[in-house]
């Protein structure tokens, strides 16, 4: 499959696995040594795991605050990670694919996250661990309840399925809250990655399953699946109606955002998403040849902490922007 | 007539909004209609969450004194911070919990995987179960030639249990 048809409309595929082991309270009951030993468990029970020594592990205490956040803008690890108290940490594995969170709501918050439509390929990879671990400790585990966690929206399998979903041309068309709607009635919900005054930033989306109980891995897996798939194709027809409707004044729009990207000295980050969002339409309606991914690429390099770790200091505001402009217009060659 | 929120355009719809029983009427053009429009449906979405959250709330009746015999999490606790503390809290709550995860999932019975290290009992248990739903669900769909596959199938799980010792 090219790559258009693999991630022209999904970013990035994610499963997470949420565990506990039996015998140590849930993070939220932690008391003395329960925080060391989940963590000394859980590092012990990676030397299973195949590539296990891929994995290392980062005490979020002991990292500076630029990597801490860096980690968070790759959707690696959670914004409540970082304020999970003196045993929160991560088991990171060489590739970042796998991402092991420590600590966190429960003990253990197994990532598998890949770029384009994966889910299968994640679902895979988070099972893998998630073996390899259950077979050297007991998991909190209940015949009746499944997979036992701190919150009772994850309860059952502990699974959910996340797929980052580029959605302009629905969007565009005023259909998104009918499909978040209908998305709803069938248990998943579809809302905004990064929203401001109601609209979604960048025209990105997040698809996941909400309810984790009652239906195998299987059933969850092949239910977004289906749901995503027709998210999909419905996104491809609504972006040929669009272009079909006024394709010069359509492509008028789409290139000035290029020529803004390409040649502004200050990009907010409202302001680069708004264009990212564009320029990402018109490489897929064949107006500009770039490959996709180098574009999504850009979407960690410009955010904040990731400019910062570049520039090797904190940057303010406006020195921020200025060096967002520089990177889009290195990347996107003046 | 001028657009209620951008004055410079022609209005061309009325929005006419109920929010907490307060009605309120805007003329309004093409562009800032689109703009509410996003809002709405942002409020919409966060609304059905937090009415769901809600309606799940309600169904939890406050149990002063009921504790989690390990881990000593009070169930009054929980129901404000929505984190329990163990495993055992599940065990002590369960009559309690169950109205709250069919709320939420539909359902209070696992169907998915079973980890590797579990009791022999809690294995053989979680078989039994499966097994019991899926013949309810033969049965339902007519199935009789299947259910009663699944009902040998159930029989001989549990004879095989009980002869091993463990309590089915």
């Amino acid at each position: 499959m090219s790559e258009t048809n693999v991630r022209d409309v999904v970013l990035y595929s994610r499963v997470r696995l949420a565990r506990n082991f039996a015998e140590i309270p849930f993070p939220a009951a932690m008391r003395g040594e329960d925080g060391a030993n989940a963590q000394f468990r859980a590092a012990d029970a990676l030397a299973h795991v195949p590539q296990g020594r891929q994995y290392s592990l980062q005490r979020i205490h002991d990292l500076p605050d630029t990597r801490r956040r860096v980690l968070e803008e790759k959707h690696l690890i959670s914004r409540e990670l970082l304020s999970s108290g003196e045993y929160a940490a991560v088991l990171l594995r060489s590739d970042e694919d796998v991402c092991i969170m420590l600590n966190e709501e429960d003990h253990l918050r197994i990532h598998a996250l890949l770029p384009g439509q994966a889910i299968e390929e994640a679902a895979a990879l988070a099972f893998e661990v998630d073996d390899a671990i259950g077979s050297v400790v007991s998991y909190a585990f209940d015949s009746e309840l499944g997979f036992l966690t701190s919150c009772l929206t994850n309860t059952g399998t502990g699974m959910r399925v996340t797929a980052l979903l580029h959605l302009p041309a629905l969007t565009r068309a005023g259909a998104l809250g009918a499909m978040a709607e209908e998305v709803g009635k069938l248990s998943h919900s579809l809302r905004p990655l990064y929203s401001e005054d109601g609209a979604a930033i960048g025209e990105l989306y997040l698809l996941g399953n909400q309810r984790s109980l009652g239906r195998s891995e299987r059933e969850l897996l092949d239910s977004i699946e289906a749901i995503v798939g027709q998210v999909v194709d419905r996104e491809r027809s609504a972006r040929e109606i669009l272009l079909m409707e006024d394709p010069l004044s359509m492509e008028d729009q789409l290139m000035r955002s290029l020529g803004a990207l390409r040649y502004a000295r200050r990009l907010s980050e409202a302001e680069w998403m708004r264009r990212w969002s564009d320029v990402r339409l018109a490489i897929q309606a064949g107006m500009l040849s770039m490959p996709l991914h180098a574009l999504d690429a850009l979407l960690n390099l410009a955010k904040p902490a990731h400019l910062e770790q570049g520039a090797g200091r904190e940057l303010s505001p406006l020195e921020r922007d200025e060096a967002r402009a520089a990177l889009v217009r290195g990347a996107l060659g003046a | 007539m001028l657009c209620d929120e951008c004055n410079k355009n022609q209005a061309t719809v009325k929005l006419i909004a109920i929010i907490e029983g307060n009605r309120t009427e805007r003329n309004l053009c093409t562009a800032c209609m689109a703009k509410q429009k996003g809002k709405m449906r942002a409020i919409g979405i966060q609304g059905m969450l937090s009415a769901i959250w809600n309606a799940a709330n309600k169904a939890a009746m406050r149990h002063p004194g009921l504790a989690c015999s390990r881990c000593g999490m009070e169930y009054d606790i929980f129901l404000r911070t929505g984190r329990l503390g163990c495993s055992q809290c599940y065990q002590d709550f369960r009559a309690e919990l169950r109205p709250l995860l069919i709320r939420l999932h539909g359902h209070s019975q696992h169907a998915g995987h079973v980890p590797e290290r579990i009791d022999e009992a809690s294995k053989a248990n979680s078989r039994v179960d499966r097994l019991r739903r899926e013949m309810e669900i033969a049965v339902a769909c007519e199935d009789f030639e299947q259910a009663a596959l699944l009902r040998d199938e159930l029989r001989a799980l549990t004879m095989a249990s009980k002869g091993g010792g463990a309590d089915v």
